[in-house]
């Protein structure tokens, strides 16, 4: 310490002299403690577990097998059950029924609905068809939750029905094409959250597959489809292959892959064409479309995670949410509009949560010049200046939309 | 037989390391809490060092590398754990304003309130150093560890130590200003 009142020179020293060892000693837990803290992390035998030791071996071996094996099993079931609830409701209890059902069910079983409007156009009655691929829990569990959700509504269980055999490396779309080559299949099922159009839309190949199982009946194959920008014509009676066929939201052109067609083969081939057209709400009947409103509904979103893929739950839950406009509402653009229908849903649904959300009036339907149908397309975002930039953007959209 | 005989060499090489461990405990514990800087911690990583110790304490070719050996793991543990959580443990991570030290409650109670205040000042001084020259500096100058032991802890040569310990005071001479003097 030197003499005009300052202490060493020597800050460690100083800090060392200030040490109070004794004290950390007695703060210290003792080692007893600290050795028993350790035997309970780890046992404390010091060799390999077991497996350790032949990981190196049993994966060799199970590489050889591999190299052996030509395939795997790989054979799955796709079993269907349709459940009829018995009362009349409310389109929109239906779709909340609808709603509270999906979300309970696990997400390997697919749901897909259809409401036929009786006596007023917003009640009737709903069917909900389940599908799932290798479940052999299938019809426990959807009766488990219907019962739960709606057993008050007085379900009928329909049979559990074995559809097809598919294979269990196959993507869905494989699997909605095998649905489209089987007899008389009606597609709604497949699909649990009614894109079906949207998908068929979205993935021309389908549309193709779609058409080959139609026509293969006929005996005929189609070679390619392509939609086109103008009025489907008559065919060219110098080539009845080809044919023109009014759909939605663009006709399309189909060429059969045969030498040559006679006329009355032509005409057989484009009836079945419209057929299956109608039949997946590609078809231009309006009356279609509502008598299915399930299948190709007015508004059609679809919510993107902040990864910029496709958020299938959330799509699924908002989807049930918005409560689809009537027919006089979607057909008369002056009493209704698309963001006064998906905002209320959409807020409830994301909470906190930040998103931008995009409005596309699609194409007019050939046919359907009357009716809007809107794609609304959610993307979940986390950053607020990024969206605030977007919410610009969607507001100068949706002003040249001028709903 | 084997199963007896695998069992008593467990027995054994347990007692021979708690042997061991009972004369670096306190040492270790005041290492623990360097890293760490909370008390929970410190014994989490200290009885976690500890399971690791005993495990590979065959591993142990010279005995009288022990507390190298295990100071060295209880270090990189602390780091394979800072490195897993991606957190950087530096003063801010001490609580803000709260030193270490503080926390440690490694003041001493002092007589004079001004002496108070050099001491905090140091400790203050020596917790703003970045973790790679305070441990070789604390180490060395507070907790009486010589280069080698240094060199064997953090697992960086005799030559490099001397190089932190070295900068370790020069920096810490700059941030106490010019009221003190280091030798």
């Amino acid at each position: 310490m030197s003499g005009n009142g300052n202490f060493t020179k020597d800050p460690l020293d100083l800090a060392r002299s200030q040490m109070d060892f004794a004290r950390m000693a007695a703060d210290a837990p003792s080692s007893k403690e600290i050795l028993f803290k350790a035997q309970t992390i780890i046992p404390s035998t010091p060799s390999k577990p077991a497996w350790q030791k032949g990981a190196p071996l049993a994966g060799a071996a199970l590489a050889a097998g591999l190299l052996f094996t030509p395939m795997l099993p790989d054979d799955s079931s796709l079993d269907r059950l349709s459940v009829n609830f018995e009362g009349s409701m409310q389109r929109s209890e239906a779709q909340q029924l609808e709603f509270d059902i999906r979300n309970a069910l696990p997400a390997d079983i697919l749901m897909g609905r259809e409401f036929s409007a009786a006596g007023s156009e917003s009640a009737g009655r709903l069917t909900l068809v389940f599908t799932a691929a290798g479940e052999p829990r299938l019809e426990s569990m959807v009766t488990r939750v219907v019962d739960s959700t709606g057993g008050d509504r007085s379900p009928l269980y329909g049979k559990t029905v074995n559809e097809a055999r598919v294979s269990s490396r196959d993507s869905i779309v494989r699997r909605v094409t095998a649905m489209f080559a089987a007899d008389s299949s009606q597609i709604d099922y497949i699909d649990p959250d009614n894109h079906t159009a949207s998908e068929l839309l979205r993935r021309p190949e389908l549309i193709l597959a779609g058409l080959n199982g139609v026509l293969q009946h006929e005996g005929y194959a189609a070679r390619s489809v392509e939609f086109i920008d103008r009025q489907p014509q008559v065919a060219d009676k110098a080539d009845y292959r080809v044919i023109e066929l009014a759909a939605w939201p663009r006709p399309m052109r189909v060429v059969i892959d045969t030498v040559d067609l006679a006329s009355f083969e032509h005409e057989a081939l484009r009836q079945s064409c419209v057929e299956w057209l109608d039949s997946v709400n590609l078809g231009t009947d309006l009356h279609g479309l509502v008598r299915h409103p399930g299948e190709l509904l007015p508004i059609m979103v679809q919510v993107k995670g902040l990864d910029g893929i496709y958020d299938r739950a959330m799509t699924q839950k908002l989807q049930a949410m918005i409560i689809q406009p009537t027919k006089p509402e979607f057909t008369d653009t002056s009493t209704w509009d698309v963001q006064a229908a998906v905002k209320p849903p959409l807020v409830e649904l994301m909470g906190e949560r930040v998103c931008r959300v995009s409005y596309e009036q699609v194409d007019d339907p050939a046919y359907n010049r009357d009716v809007n149908f809107f794609w609304v397309e959610v993307t979940m975002t986390d950053s607020f200046e990024k969206q605030q930039k977007l919410d610009r953007r969607v507001e100068k959209l949706e002003q040249t939309i001028d709903f | 037989m084997v199963l007896q005989r695998n069992q008593d060499n467990v027995a054994v090489r347990n007692e021979q390391f708690t042997v061991h461990y009972e004369e670096i405990h306190l040492q270790a514990w005041r290492l623990a809490l360097y890293l760490c800087g909370r008390r929970e911690d410190a014994e989490d990583l200290l009885a976690e060092t500890v399971a690791g110790a005993i495990r590979n304490f065959d591993k142990l070719r010279d005995v009288s590398k022990f507390k190298g050996w295990f100071m060295k793991s209880m270090r990189n543990l602390h780091i394979d754990h800072i490195r897993r959580s991606k957190r950087q443990m530096d003063v801010a991570d001490f609580g803000g304003d709260v030193m270490v030290w503080e926390r440690l409650g490694r003041y001493p109670q002092l007589e004079g309130p001004h002496r108070s205040a050099e001491t905090r000042q140091v400790f203050r001084s020596i917790d703003m150093l970045p973790e790679s020259l305070r441990t070789p500096l604390v180490l060395n100058a507070l907790e009486g560890l010589d280069i080698k032991e240094i060199s064997d802890v953090m697992g960086i040569g005799v030559s490099a130590v001397k190089v932190r310990i070295h900068r370790a005071r020069k920096k810490l001479m700059e941030l106490l200003g010019e009221d003190f003097e280091v030798d």
